[in-house]
């Protein structure tokens, strides 16, 4: 009986340490994982299933603004009516610690020049984020444009014949049915929009109007 | 009987030691890797610097003399130890003096990383308190970063706090402290 509890003893002892390890392992091999994965973001080596569930979300604090759609077209270099007819996501990885630099090139077929001039009938647009091999890079203020969006948009030129949206959601305005609505209006991630700038759907001539 | 009552006795007390060493392996896991995996929606609290605005090392002690739920948060001197990455970079073409990016899916982040962009340290728009040539507006957009890692979002105006965008009207040389906002915010978000 005595030997027997004394070899009872001993396995619950065996079984616990060896419970500890592979535990530890477990849980060690969890904690790793983040930093694992982050090299693997950040060389851009990850697969669609390492990520699946998963996304990065950026969250920018903004050097452009305006109180109104009267200060924005002040601020703005180009206000264009067109459409989106090409998208581009471009990414870089930097080194194997940063994320990498993802961004999307839109080509917008200019259809309307309301403010600026232009040469060229298409133009280049700049916008962060994208999605990268499975990866949804999101700007936290600004969902991404599509192909076929109906858009009026307030630019500034970066580099010759690229441009940015400025103030992001900003800047942007989308034409469904004939009708012009700020991006927040209808897409709920353009949260840091000001009402100062919803359209409520008005026509495309009133929205000219609001524009000096 | 006797001996058998001592013999369950001895087992007891082994199978309990072997429960609290299990149990500090755990807790040392928690406590020295990568915390915010468990529980959910912890952030990183420490931190490795590639390049910083000299003001980012202000604006950690500004935060941590808040003493907010959240807990202090410190610098390391290896990547591997810190889940949240601090990095200068210059781009005129983003439209933002900073960043802050993580990675991760609901209610467990995994890894973040703060930007700082110097194009804005000589550039910007004046009516919005730019360009970032003092140092307090430098701290103002590190501080505001940091907010973030802490759980913090925007707010909009009138609220007098950090986490205001420099774009709706936290003009960068008047706010560049955490507010009683900020901080109620984070004490709001943090259950630890």
């Amino acid at each position: 009986m005595k030997r027997n509890t004394f070899f009872i003893l001993v396995g619950v002892v065996i079984f616990s340490v060896m419970f500890s390890y592979i535990y530890g392992s477990i849980t060690n091999a969890q904690s790793l994982q983040g930093l694992e994965m982050r090299k693997l973001i950040a060389t851009m080596t990850y697969t669609p299933e390492q990520v699946a569930g998963y996304r990065v979300i950026m969250y920018p604090d903004r050097a452009e603004y305006a109180l109104s759609i009267n200060d924005l077209t002040g601020k703005a270099n180009l206000i264009v009516k067109g459409k989106i007819i090409e998208s581009k996501v471009i990414g870089k990885p930097i080194n194997d610690i940063q994320f990498p630099d993802v961004y999307t090139i839109f080509t917008l077929q200019i259809e309307e020049t309301i403010k600026g001039k232009v040469e060229s009938k298409t133009i280049q647009i700049y916008q962060p984020g994208g999605n990268w091999n499975g990866l949804d890079f999101i700007v936290y203020d600004d969902p991404s444009m599509k192909q076929n969006d109906d858009v009026i948009l307030f630019l500034i030129e970066v580099e010759p014949n690229l441009y940015h949206i400025y103030g992001g959601p900003l800047g942007r305005y989308i034409i469904q049915e004939n009708k012009v609505y700020n991006t927040a209006e209808l897409d709920s991630q353009g949260k840091d929009v000001p009402s100062e700038f919803y359209t409520h759907g008005c026509s495309y001539e009133q929205f000219k109007k609001l524009i000096p | 009987m006797r001996k058998k009552t001592q013999w369950y006795l001895l087992l007891g007390v082994t199978l309990s030691v072997c429960f609290i060493i299990n149990l500090a392996c755990v807790q040392a896991y928690l406590i020295n890797t990568v915390v915010w995996w468990e529980p959910a929606q912890r952030n990183p609290n420490k931190y490795y610097v590639i390049s910083q605005w000299s003001e980012f090392g202000s604006a950690v002690t500004d935060w941590n003399n808040k003493n907010t739920h959240f807990g202090s948060v410190s610098k390391r001197s290896s990547p591997d130890d810190a889940p949240l990455t601090v990095v200068r970079y210059s781009s005129s073409t983003d439209g933002s003096c900073g960043w802050w990016l993580c990675y991760g899916q609901t209610g467990a982040l995994a890894f973040a990383e703060i930007k700082l962009n110097d194009w804005y340290l000589t550039h910007g728009d004046a009516s919005l308190g730019l360009p970032l040539d003092t140092s307090n507006k430098r701290k103002s957009v590190c501080a505001h970063e940091l907010g973030h890692n802490f759980m913090l979002h925007h707010v909009g105006s009138p609220t007098v706090a950090v986490m205001r965008t420099t774009g709706s009207g936290r003009l960068v040389a008047q706010i560049w402290t955490p507010q009683t906002d900020d901080v109620n915010g984070v004490n709001a978000n943090t259950h630890w």
